[in-house]
């Protein structure tokens, strides 16, 4: 099993899965990058900064950390901070691109006492490589796989879905089999920071009825390779295939079971930031510093951190408020929710949702109305659209044409 | 947190007390029909829920058994059949999530607590 199960019921909320991004410097401008990494923030915590946080994470009683950008590995002091989260017994990952893993690298990661690595493979090469805007970073990412591997870490692998990439699946099924990898985690390309600028590129919620079921056939032929195959949290929810979906052994009978922000979730941006996931939107969602404020006093009392753990505190809106799951479910993922609707509680990336639409003759169309501010982890607003299931697909409207890029902030 | 049951037609939850199934509607509620399906249906909540954290910033957990020692061969048909179907083992230990109910089956990880005073 994995240090990732929990009893997510009872009340004794600690961090036991953190994501923290160490830098926001990265080597490749991805086009659907949430955090629209590139340059690092002008205040990232220093080498001595990020090893005490390192230390009050183990002291919280951290069961995993996975560091990510950026890129980890091009902030100064990873190193130190891989080996001090190690030795404090908390089973080290890291996220990554792997355009800078050469096996020099994944030998020095495998010494200081990193247990596993994921490396974001997002469709066949021509796809991944104009998604990462990077020629050649395909060749690299599987290049990164094998020094991974080949130094004794773990290797994992991850895909966000999308438009550009989802006829892809299978063929990437295949690619990730012939790469060795032990575990892949497929999630959706949520309209968050870079992606909220693209709004052509997300999928529209009807894009489920399709999805949903061959990513689940997918999970059942990995298992037969050895290859788990597990959903990010906004990829559901509670339509058929949920077990199959969420468990991690055939015949489990896992589900979502709400979003875990803050109860058992934790981010940390760069520059010392908390908040209760690492996807959430920084403008509303960030709690504190902890440069102010120690992690601990952060966890125990900060009611922002706390907003999940009352699962009475967000109100169910919309499809939501009626859905016989949504005393489960309670919306689904928080940060995705958020960037289509501009708020939780109301989430149309729904596979039970499109469903019961579908059933009906209907299908939902996301239609952008206000495009994101150019800041990391931001995103802009949609409306919902309700119209026959077998409407053409329309043109691309005005607003999803324009590509809203704006150049990513320069602090450093 | 609701009791959840399994459709044994589709295989998609079914809230306790619902009288059909929501995704496949298949009915629960009368006479001899009502009874079968109730004998099929096997609450799988009830109290406690396990889950496997995930963050889409992270990566899909790995197991923590040994590492294999070569890479994933690309050879279908390797999986063990299902309990109860032709030529599954029948000592075959279950699954180890099973019902999510964790304290019935004891099959989930215990929290580990946080330290005293966090």
């Amino acid at each position: 099993m994995t240090h990732r199960r929990l009893d997510v019921v009872h009340e004794r909320f600690f961090p036991a899965y953190v994501v923290w991004e160490l830098t926001l410097a990265c080597d490749q401008a991805c086009l659907h990058c949430g955090s629209r990494a590139g340059s690092a923030r002008a205040n990232e915590l220093q080498s001595d900064e990020a090893i005490r946080v390192a230390r009050e994470l183990a002291e919280l009683g951290a069961r995993e950390v996975v560091l990510i950008g950026g890129e980890a590995y091009l902030h100064p002091g990873f190193f130190q901070v891989v080996r001090a989260l190690s030795e404090s017994g908390v089973v080290t990952q890291i996220t990554t691109g792997g355009r800078g893993v050469t096996p020099e690298l994944a030998r020095d990661l495998a010494r200081a006492g990193l247990a596993a690595a994921s490396v974001s493979l997002d469709g066949l090469e021509a796809t991944h490589d104009t998604l990462r805007a990077s020629p050649g970073s395909q060749r690299a990412a599987l290049s990164a796989l094998h020094s991974l591997r080949a130094a004794g870490i773990r290797i994992g692998a991850n895909t966000n879905l999308n438009r550009r990439n989802r006829d892809e699946l299978e063929a990437l099924f295949e690619l990730v089999c012939e790469h060795g990898v032990e575990s892949w985690q497929i999630q959706l390309t949520a309209p968050l920071g870079r992606a909220a600028d693209r709004t052509q590129l997300v999928l529209q919620p009807y894009d489920l009825l399709d999805l949903v079921p061959r990513i689940a056939r997918v999970k059942e032929r990995a298992r037969a390779r050895g290859v788990h195959v597990m959903p990010g949290n906004n990829l559901g929810y509670f339509g058929p295939e949920e077990a199959r979906l969420r468990s991690w052994h055939p015949g489990g009978k896992d589900h979502f079971a709400g979003c875990q922000a803050g109860r058992f979730v934790l981010g940390i941006e760069s520059h010392g930031e908390v908040k209760g996931c690492p996807s959430l939107q920084s403008p509303e969602y960030i709690v504190g510093s902890l440069r102010d404020t120690g992690l601990a006093e952060l966890w125990r009392s900060e009611p922002r951190l706390a907003f999940r753990r009352d699962s009475r505190a967000i109100a169910l809106t919309g499809f939501c408020a009626s859905c016989p799951f949504g005393a489960t479910c309670l919306g689904g993922c928080t940060f995705t929710a958020h960037a289509l609707l501009g708020a939780p509680g109301d989430n149309p990336y729904c596979h039970y949702r499109a469903r019961d639409f579908a059933k009906r003759g209907l299908r939902e169309r996301l239609v952008p109305t206000e495009p994101a501010r150019g800041e990391p982890f931001d995103s802009g607003r949609f409306r919902l659209l309700v119209e026959p299931l077998d409407a053409p697909e329309p043109e691309l409207s005005r607003a999803a044409r324009v590509q809203v890029t704006r150049p990513a902030v320069r602090r450093a | 947190m609701q009791d959840l049951t399994q459709c044994p037609d589709c295989q998609g939850f079914v809230p306790a007390g619902f009288e059909r199934c929501p995704n496949c509607d298949r009915g629960f509620s009368s006479g001899p029909l009502r009874r079968v399906a109730a004998a099929a249906l096997s609450v799988v909540t009830g109290g406690a829920v396990a889950m496997t954290l995930m963050a889409c910033y992270g990566g899909a957990p790995q197991a923590m058994g040994p590492m294999p020692e070569k890479p994933s061969t690309c050879r279908e048909g390797a999986e063990a059949p299902p309990p109860g179907s032709p030529g599954a083992d029948p000592n075959a230990k279950p699954c180890s999530e099973g019902p999510t109910n964790s304290i019935a089956t004891g099959e989930s990880e215990a929290p580990k607590p946080p330290p005293p005073g966090s």
